[in-house]
């Protein structure tokens, strides 16, 4: 369980985050979305202990700050936004840095299935710098798995922190992210993901929470916040759910806005 | 690759004992040894007193600037980085134009504690203090910030390099002799003693290099991600700074100037192996000191019976390599 309970953050001269909640099971997809600059970002390192913040968070019931560096690497493992890397790793060397770091160290053999488990194994030899924007995020995404292999180790679930993880794939590339991040909680981890494209958000989340200029504008299940009236009001733009064929999945089209009809 | 650099290692240290301007060979010295018989005490003197702590003090420098490049650069994410660029070197050639210039003003009791140590103490000083200054102007709330550090670091050297200018103005020609062989290096000071002085420090970096490695190659991911991978990123940063302030300092203050030894090395092992640390680091120990006996072994023999300074010899062997560097690799290096 991640319990966080009035996050401020003050970047530079204002607040970022004003006294955000959120609790976020194991077992679940939990999705953090907003518009650009709402402090999805800044939400995400909050909760990883990138940033300092105000407030609590707890991590499987034990206050944050109290867990040393190198135990919390075992206990979960973060996908920033874009990462550079400063020297020409190989793909495969990217995901054993992720596994030396986590609790499976040694087991070579998860590098492979961490690169499938993204779609990415034909990369393995090639030199990370030389990749497209999109097949540095699925290594990075493979590197993160490895760190966290086991969903659940001792009966303590692990934890998956994802920054946009799909929103450079293509979509068949993107199916294979979510699927792989879905069974990734419903084997017992945790998984805390930003994301943009909301329809993607409506097939992976469990939960969804919509962040407006650094405050929760809407918190629940994706069927209760996906609605007109909350999702126009955030993007600011008019937005109408529609219903998947089974009756249960919600789908938006952006509506063409009034001074063009 | 470490085994075979172990080979190529043990091949140049028997080369460099066997090869000098002395008539005295390894050879002869080990049949003789093994035969029984006498050594002369020429070879005793050539063997055990000259060549011998050459060597190994040959191999604690060339290893020592080595890796010390291969940190600075793991550290800055930079593979040009070097520990002339965070103006190391040139607080360490302050500290040495110093005691070769204003020596001789010290109380005549210091000079007697300290002589034919001065210069070598005063390098390793300066190239403290400048690592020391270096630090507390780039670190706010115990984080470094890169950026800062490399711009203080050219601060600092020009600093160092202006003052050292003024000093060098003020030089008899007794003096300005010194100091021009003193700064272009040479390992023919080694003597056992400065040797086993060099032991504890050498220990201390052993111990140190397996940490590094791991935080290292978290670093190269980024800061934030090193911490996300359970790297102390903080206290990586403040070690790999000591181990680089430490082995620089042992370098510039028994041989001076010594360039190229620090960039070339971790490239060419990068190419051969790629660009995790953990076998680069001892990696880069090896193939430097490999490098810095086979230096000096062509420093002491190619106008012989005087000697070339190692420097010259570095630079002649390393700024091609360099040169070649970049132009074949420029998108390695951020230039592209
Ligand atoms: N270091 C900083 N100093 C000052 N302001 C910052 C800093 N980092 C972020 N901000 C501001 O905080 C706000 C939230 O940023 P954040 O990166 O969390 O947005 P985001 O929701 O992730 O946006 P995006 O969808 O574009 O990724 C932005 O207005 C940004 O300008
Ligand atoms: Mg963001």
């Amino acid at each position: 369980m991640i319990e966080a309970h009035d996050i401020t953050v003050r970047l530079g001269q204002r607040d970022t985050l004003k006294g955000i909640d959120l609790v976020a099971a194991p077992g679940q997809v939990t999705a953090i979305v907003g518009p650009n600059g709402s402090g999805k970002t800044t939400f995400l390192r909050a909760l990883t202990g990138e940033l300092k913040a105000h407030g609590t968070i707890t991590l499987n019931g034990r206050a944050l700050q109290s867990i040393p560096v190198g135990e919390l690497a075992g206990l979960r493992a973060v996908l920033p936004q874009a990462v550079r890397m400063a020297f020409p790793f190989t793909v495969t060397e990217v995901v054993r840095l992720g596994l030396r770091a986590g609790l499976s160290a040694g087991r070579d053999g998860l590098i492979l299935q961490a690169l499938e488990a993204v779609g990415t194994v034909d990369l393995a030899d090639r030199p990370y710098p030389d990749l497209s924007g999109g097949e540095q995020q699925r290594v990075q995404l493979a590197r993160v798995l490895a760190q966290v292999w086991e969903p659940v180790a001792d009966g303590i679930p692990r934890w998956l922190f994802l920054d946009e993880p799909v929103s450079s794939l293509d979509p068949g590339h993107q199916f294979t992210v979510i699927n792989t991040v879905r069974t990734f909680a419903a084997r017992g981890g945790g998984v805390i993901a930003v994301m943009h494209d909301l329809n993607l958000t409506a097939i992976m989340a469990d939960k969804v929470v919509v962040l407006k200029d650094g405050r929760v504008a809407a918190m629940g299940a994706p069927c209760e916040v996906m609605t007109e009236e909350i999702l126009s009001d955030v993007y600011n733009c008019p937005l109408r759910p529609g219903l998947m064929p089974a009756g249960t999945v919600p789908f938006l089209l952006p509506q063409s806005s009034p001074l063009a009809m | 690759m470490t085994g075979w650099l172990v080979v190529a290692l043990l091949a140049v240290s028997i080369a460099s004992l066997a090869w000098g301007a002395s008539e005295a060979s390894v050879f002869t010295v080990l049949g003789k040894l093994w035969r029984g018989e006498e050594l002369s005490a020429v070879e005793r003197v050539v063997m055990v007193n000259i060549r011998m702590p050459r060597l190994f003090m040959g191999m604690l420098v060339g290893a020592g600037l080595a890796v010390s490049g291969a940190i600075l650069q793991g550290l800055f994410r930079n593979p040009l980085a070097d520990p002339g660029i965070v103006g190391v070197t040139a607080g360490g050639s302050l500290g040495a134009i110093s005691a070769i210039v204003l020596g001789s003003l010290l109380p005549a009791g210091v000079l007697a504690v300290t002589s034919g140590w001065l210069v070598a103490l005063a390098a390793f000083f300066g190239a403290w203090i400048s690592t020391l200054l270096l630090y507390r102007v780039a670190t706010r709330d115990g984080r470094t910030s890169v950026a800062t550090m490399l711009l203080a670091g050219i601060a600092l050297a020009a600093l160092a390099a202006a003052i050292s200018g003024l000093l060098v103005f003020r030089a008899s020609d007794a003096q300005l002799r010194d100091l021009t062989f003193w700064s272009m290096g040479s390992l023919a000071g080694a003597t056992w003693s400065r040797v086993l002085a060099a032991l504890p420090i050498v220990a201390l970096a052993l111990t140190a290099s397996p940490l590094l490695s791991h935080g290292l190659n978290g670093i190269a991911l980024g800061e934030a991600a090193a911490m996300h991978m359970g790297v102390e990123v903080q206290r990586t940063k403040t070690l790999a700074i000591l181990w680089v302030a430490a082995a620089t300092g042992l370098a510039v203050a028994v041989a001076g100037g010594i360039g190229f030894v620090g960039i070339v090395v971790p490239h060419l092992l990068r190419l051969a192996t790629g660009p995790d640390h953990t076998p680069l680091l001892p990696n880069a120990a090896l193939l430097g000191a490999i490098l810095l006996i086979a230096a000096d072994m062509i420093s002491r023999t190619v106008v012989a019976p005087a000697e070339l300074p190692i420097g010259i010899v570095t630079a002649v062997l390393g700024a091609p390599v360099f040169l070649w560097i970049l132009l074949r690799r420029r998108g390695l290096v951020g230039l592209e």
